[in-house]
């Protein structure tokens, strides 16, 4: 079905891509605070219609960004709060205003870096780490089934995960402190 | 908690698979030690990627459509719509005018200048006591180009053409750090030395006429045009080759130096007096193909054909001079060798149109003006945001898709000739959100959008559809829908227009910068 979307107000134009803009950074704001949540994306919608709804209360040359990231911090509790069936550990007030605190001081900009350092690094990795990568996070795919399929204990390819995860995360932190970025 | 500890406990939690007492363990550890959280935050941005990384490129259903859509289908009495806005988010200057700028510095490390319609943004280092003035870069300075042309001139004498879009750092006199980018350089007597880095490779000229591409999605690349060029890759095996005229290389995920065909024709030499573009015209016939004219480097790629037809016999008089006219034949559509514009990079198809039928109220799409890219499903309900297509849609309103869906509110379905334009630019990279304009002679459109998704043409995959005119695109070796009447002046422009050069292109026929 066609979603049909008009209006005829410029501040709404620049609201939402103010809001588009900060997608990819609201989404791994809530995930650093939901770790293991299943539910990561119905929080960044709830967030999102949030903001939607209290978009007059936005001031215009206020920290557009803190104040979505707040919205989104309230829809996190929320969850915690609300959803009985989530089993993964809250984490706590003081955690969270310590990843707060770390979370303001970076710019928008670092976000196309890394996903430009992400590509490079993916690239760099073997071609069966690569497969390993793509089955953990394509939905849909197992990581069990996968095991099965290519004959190797499924612990096995967990330590393995691990293993070219954390070589992931430092080559993209050095790839990115060599372009300028923080990191 | 050693290094080896925090890693596991940091992927644990983000696996969902730690335990409750390992979650307080670690929660003491990364509130009693601030290098320890940015670790997890690292790893927490590491897993958002991973996961935005493997969404499916085109949804089925809209699994990886953007959350506004979300909030719009959850909300369904919400409407909004996107329309031409401008937006700064660093200091973005936004270049329209006709003239070029010369610099005025003293024999700064780097001057350069633009060409018309060069949409740019310097950055300096925010340790100099005094800012540079004029356009110039220092030791440290960035410049980013999200379209448009630059030209840049060191100090040694080194000269340099960099297309969009590019991000570059000066690091020395002469080393240029290349993020992205196409870049052309002239070395002249008593430079030799100057290097460019990219992530991938490093490459020191020995005396030399040289380009470098560098694409966030793909394998760097050298091609020597002149004189020798010492290349070698950063990574794993860390190859180096010393290159003489007429050899390229691209490294490949090992670090060697794989061999690819020079490809001169990738770069300019000197600055453009518009926006790179390509014109067909229909007014020439050259060896069997339209002729196209204009300033991309790649125009000799532009020429187009009927797969079947005689294209003198598609020809009827147009408003400028000839234009061709297409009645539905399959064959009879145009075919270009042409890649067309990859990714979100920002770009403007325009063109005259006359329909040889009328509309009706809920009529049908009447298929592509002008179109390229990949196209992974064809079904109606599925729009592919890997092709971008300007075209004429249901209600005989212009329109555009590659992403979302942008119709006009106009019916140009009256016979009569109108000029129409679609200019998209990207707002931000990390997000892959777009600005869509629509014109209809010469006039902003009210647009409607449906179905948003980030922007993403494919055109380099073997089976991608270089650019075509008069029909619609499909998946490969899908015989296309052909348009049903006459097209004039199609333009494609890398880069996005305003209103005033859309104006111009209607009334004179010109590119903007005549």
């Amino acid at each position: 079905m066609l979603v049909s979307m008009k209006s005829h107000s410029t501040e709404l134009q620049a609201f939402v891509k103010l809001l588009l803009a900060h997608q990819t950074a609201l989404r791994a704001y809530i995930v650093s605070l939901m770790p293991g949540s299943d539910d990561v994306e119905d929080v960044l919608q709830d967030a999102n219609i949030i903001i939607w709804e209290k978009m007059s209360n936005f001031q215009e040359g206020t920290n557009f960004r803190a104040w979505i990231f707040s919205i989104a911090r309230n829809s996190v509790k929320a969850q915690f709060r609300d959803n009985k069936r989530f089993l993964s550990p809250s984490v706590d007030a003081e955690l969270i205003q310590a990843i707060d605190e770390i979370w303001h001081q970076r710019e928008s900009r670092d976000l196309s870096f890394r996903q430009r350092a992400l590509d490079r690094c993916l690239e760099e990795l073997k071609q069966k780490h690569r497969d390993l990568i793509r089955v953990r996070y394509t939905k849909g795919t197992n990581l069990e089934i996968y095991a099965q399929q290519i004959g190797r204990p499924a612990d096995s390819l967990r330590t393995t995960l691990s293993r070219v995860r954390a070589k992931l995360r430092s080559c993209v932190k050095g790839r990115i402190a060599m372009e300028g970025g923080a990191v | 908690m050693n290094h080896n500890e925090l890693e596991s406990l940091c992927q644990e939690a983000l696996d969902g698979t730690i335990s409750s007492e390992n979650m307080v363990l670690l929660e003491n550890e990364l509130l009693q030690h601030p290098e320890s959280l940015q670790q997890y935050l690292q790893y927490a941005r590491l897993q958002n990627s991973l996961e935005l990384v493997h969404e499916p490129i085109v949804p089925v259903g809209g699994a990886s459509v953007v959350p506004i859509e979300r909030i719009i289908r959850r909300q369904k009495r919400k409407t909004l719509r996107f329309v031409a806005l401008a937006t700064a988010a660093l200091v973005l200057l936004s270049i329209s005018i006709l003239s070029f700028y010369e610099t005025a510095g003293n024999e700064p490390p780097l001057a350069f200048k633009f060409a018309p319609g060069t949409d740019y943004a310097v950055t300096h280092p925010s340790d100099l006591k005094e800012k540079p003035e004029g356009l110039v870069l220092v030791k440290g300075s960035s410049l980013t180009i999200s379209q448009g042309t630059i030209e840049f001139t060191f100090k040694s004498g080194v000269k340099s053409i960099l297309q969009a879009p590019a991000s570059v750092t000066l690091n020395s006199d002469d080393t240029l750090y290349m993020r992205e980018g196409t870049a052309w350089f002239h070395v002249p007597s008593g430079a030799e030395g100057f290097t460019v880095n990219s992530s991938d490779l490093n490459i020191v000229d020995l005396g030399t006429e040289f380009g470098v591409i560098v694409k966030p999605t793909g394998a760097d690349e050298i091609h020597v045009l002149k004189g020798k060029v010492k290349a070698s890759t950063l990574i794993h095996r860390k190859e180096s080759a010393t290159l003489s005229a007429g050899q390229a290389r691209r490294r490949d995920p090992v670090g060697r130096l794989v061999s690819i065909p020079v490809k001169a024709s990738d770069f300019l030499t000197k600055l453009p007096t518009t926006l790179p573009y390509v014109h067909w015209s229909f007014d020439n016939i050259v060896a069997g193909k339209f002729n196209a004219e204009g300033t991309h480097p790649s125009i000799e790629l532009a020429g187009a054909r009927s797969p079947k037809f005689d294209i003198k016999k598609l020809r009827t008089n147009g408003p400028f001079g000839k234009a061709v006219r297409f009645n539905g034949v399959k064959g009879q559509q145009l075919h270009t060798q042409l890649p067309g514009i990859e990714g979100n990079a920002p770009r403007t198809t325009a063109c005259w149109v006359r329909t040889s039928y009328t509309s009706k109220p809920n009529g049908t799409d009447i298929a592509g003006l002008i179109g390229w890219g990949y196209c992974l499903d064809d079904s109606k309900r599925t729009q592919s945001n890997s092709i971008w297509k300007q075209y004429i849609g249901k209600s005989g309103v212009s329109a555009c898709h590659g992403g979302g869906v942008y119709a006009g509110k106009t019916n140009v379905t009256d016979g009569k000739w109108h000029h129409l334009a679609c200019v998209m630019k990207p707002i931000d990279q990390g997000s892959g959100a777009i600005e869509v304009t629509l014109y209809v002679d010469g006039e902003i459109e009210d647009v409607t959008t449906y179905r948003i998704q980030p922007t993403n043409t494919l055109t380099q995959r073997s089976d991608s559809t270089p650019v075509r005119i008069g029909c619609s695109i499909h998946k490969p070796n899908t015989a296309p829908i052909v348009f049903r009447g006459a097209i004039d002046e199609v333009y494609l422009f890398y880069g996005a227009l305003d209103q005033a050069s859309i104006q111009n292109l209607m009334r004179n026929n010109h590119p903007t910068a005549k």
